[in-house]
């Protein structure tokens, strides 16, 4: 879109008003035309002024409210108001003096006779001369009955959302109850039925407060009797909708248990009721009761169809929320098991706890008792080794030398003995060979017993000798690897790696059918190292735990107590290799 | 020729004597049982030929033949034990031994030493 240069658009505003303006001075022809189009109008045209008093009132108004003009005229609006709606007319008051339409609202208005009527209001400011509100003008009619069921529809709708929206459903169905008060019936009352068979009241909405009270008085000073042929316990024993869209004087009579019941009946005014159960899962969980008294509705097959969706909706919500309460309920127990769990979780904890320091302290005992264990096994080995060492000292040097002195005796007696005598000299000679034959027994005894190199010569020697010995006596070949420097651990460690070694040698001769073995003495660091590996068949490690076990444990507590090791390798086909570290 | 015996054994240190005594030349100047005994007598004695034991009361052979060899006048050391391993031979001849036999087997070949020790005359050193 163009635009000329230096020329502003203006767009120019112009006010409409939508007020009504009485413009004296002009045809009177005109206004005359204009009363008799607002008395055959047949909506009911009120005006009133600022005191809500009535100042003109047309045929319409007539025929919806039951007033004749003469009647209405001079009186207060408020005739036609029900209690609760007193309000409303200073709020649409309010809303035009800021200008606002008031159009086609729906309310509720009372007759003459006492009658709700569902109307639908326009309200129209009148202004004065200088354009001020003087009054408002009214325009009314009823709620067609496609309006009603426009309202009906919109009070499920509401309801619909209520319901869905809460679980406290005893809340929800009192304002559902209250929705449906005054447009859909004049009271409502909602019953739920206990699983124990009680029923109580838990929403009751009445148009009229004072009409409330009465209800109330009346339900509890006449409850209905359990087993009545028709009414609440019959819906709720039943399931079955009940309506009566026109109550005869006569059933009241009928039903009054006393005089003072009947009075309250009539007061109450009931006109025209539904009772219809709230049924889910096949289950009475109440009732809902619709009841038409001042508004002189009388509910039809629609409005009861219409109740029953509205009670299906209700008796499913109250269904959801005790569904949802009992699994509430259920995460409840759950929490409280899981913490009831915890605790004794917690207990049990404490207990293994104990039972844990416990042990700790049976496998210090245990520990302590096995070193002392250990102790006592290390000393009695000592103990017996020392006794060794005197037996074989006192065999070798007394037996020995006591042989020995035999010995030169028969020599010396053999060389004094006549050479002639052959026989004599054969038998000093077998004698000779004889005791020559005991003292090596008693010298093998005693070195077997323990070699007196070990002490004399020291470790490194005895290990040469014990391998000589052991080729000479098995014909298995070994080398013997010493350490260049003289080594000389003390007596204890001596004994320790001497006696491993033999034991080792004998394992050699009992299980491997080794033809050759490498011995190897060496001083590795502050250790002593001895390492004895045959060529012989081997074995696998695992098996030899339980079978040749104890000698093997034997010289690995040997290591142990001296803080050194012990260590088998071993694999079958591959020969064995053991180790003995010692620290000097 | 003076021997000199060191044996922890009195029966035996007897019998050796008299044996000794037995041949010709030869002369037991002195016995002892304890190696600082033997030590201390050859010192003042100086034989010509010790005949040593291995074990003795107090100490070892070894013990007297390391304090024995002395740059002059030293003795012929002839071991004679019942421990008659290599390895004690191995040793003692190590530490200046000269002989070493069996007591129990080889005191022929002991007393074939001494006698031909004797008939050598005045000995001068070892071998």
């Amino acid at each position: 879109m163009k635009t000329r240069k230096g020329q502003k658009r203006r767009v120019k505003q112009r006010r409409f008003k939508g007020s009504m303006t009485l413009r004296p001075g002009r045809a009177e022809a005109g206004k005359r035309r204009l009363a008799a189009i607002v008395e055959s109008s047949e909506d009911a045209i009120i005006g009133q002024d600022l005191n809500a008093m009535i100042t003109s009132w047309n045929g319409g108004a007539e025929r919806l409210y039951g007033y004749s003009a003469e009647e209405a005229i001079g009186k207060s609006i408020s005739i036609l108001m029900p209690p609760r709606h007193e309000d409303e007319l200073p709020k649409i008051l309010e809303r035009l003096t800021r200008g606002e339409r008031v159009e086609r609202i729906e309310t509720v208005r009372v007759t003459k006779q006492g009658r709700h009527i569902q109307v639908e209001v326009s309200v129209s400011p009148v202004k004065g001369e200088g354009g001020a509100i003087i009054g408002v003008s009214t325009i009314a009619r009823e709620i067609s009955p496609r309006k009603a069921a426009e309202f009906d529809q919109r009070f499920l709708l509401e309801a619909n959302e209520l319901l869905a929206g809460s679980l406290d459903y005893r809340a929800t169905l009192e304002r559902v109850a209250q929705l449906a008060v005054p447009g859909f019936a004049d009271w409502c009352v909602v019953h739920i039925a206990g699983a124990d068979g009680t029923v109580e009241q838990i929403a009751l909405a009445h148009e009229d407060p004072a009409k409330m009270q009465l209800a109330f008085t009346l339900q509890t000073n006449y409850p209905p009797r359990k087993d009545a042929p028709s009414g609440l316990n019959n819906v709720l024993r039943t399931g079955k909708s009940e309506m009566v869209s026109d109550l005869p004087d006569q059933v009241l009579v009928d039903a009054a248990q006393s005089e003072e019941h009947l009075r309250l009946l009539r007061e109450v005014g009931i006109k025209s009721y539904m009772i219809v159960p709230l049924v889910a899962r096949g289950r009475s969980l109440g009732a809902i009761s619709f009841v038409s008294g001042e508004s002189a509705r009388r509910f039809t097959r629609e409005d009861l169809e219409f109740a029953e969706i509205l009670a299906s909706r209700a008796a499913l919500a109250i269904d959801n929320a005790r569904l949802y309460s009992e699994a509430q309920a259920f995460n409840e127990e759950l929490e409280r098991r899981v913490i009831d769990r915890t605790i004794e979780l917690v207990a049990s904890n404490r207990q293994l706890a104990e039972q844990i320091e416990e042990r700790r302290r049976e496998q210090l005992q245990l520990e302590s008792s096995y070193s002392l264990l250990r102790e006592l096994a290390s000393r009695l080995q000592a103990v017996r080794e020392e006794e060794r060492a005197r037996i074989a000292r006192e065999l070798h040097d007394e037996l020995g030398q006591a042989l020995t002195g035999l010995r030169y005796d028969l020599s010396s007696l053999g060389n004094h003995m006549p050479k002639t005598n052959k026989s004599l000299l054969s038998q000093t000679k077998a004698m000779l060979d004889r005791i020559d034959e005991t003292i090596r027994l008693v010298r093998r005894i005693a070195t077997e017993l323990r070699p007196g190199m070990l002490d004399d010569l020291g470790l490194a020697a005895a290990i040469e000798w014990q391998a000589q010995e052991f080729a000479q006596r098995t014909g298995i070949e070994l080398n013997v690897s010493l350490p260049n420097q003289e080594v000389n651990p003390d007596r204890e460690r001596a004994t320790a790696i001497f006696r491993v070694f033999q034991e080792t040698l004998t394992n050699i001769t009992r299980h491997s059918r080794a033809t050759q073995v490498d011995v190897q003495l060496e001083q590795v660091d502050d250790s002593l190292r001895l390492r004895v590996r045959d060529n012989g068949v081997g074995f696998e490690p695992a098996r030899v735990q339980d079978k040749h076990s104890l000698g093997l444990l034997g010289m690995q507590e040997r290591a142990e107590i001296m803080g050194g090791s012990f260590q088998v390798e071993s694999e079958v086909g591959k020969g064995t290799i053991v180790t003995m570290v010692v620290p000097l | 020729m003076n021997v000199f015996i060191v044996e922890n054994s009195v029966s035996l240190r007897e019998r050796l004597t008299m044996i000794l005594a037995g041949l010709k030349g030869v002369r037991v100047i002195g016995h002892a049982a304890t190696a600082a005994e033997a030590v201390q007598k050859i010192g003042q004695t100086a034989p010509d030929v010790v005949i040593l034991d291995i074990r003795l009361d107090e100490g070892t052979g070894f013990d007297v033949l390391e304090k024995i060899k002395l740059p002059h006048n030293r003795p012929v050391v002839v071991v004679l034990t019942n421990y008659p391993y290599p390895q004690y031979r191995a040793r003692y001849m190590r530490a200046g031994a000269d002989f070493f036999f069996d007591k129990s087997t080889e005191l022929d070949s002991a007393l074939d030493v001494l006698k031909n020790l004797g008939e050598r005359g005045p000995l001068d050193g070892a071998n």
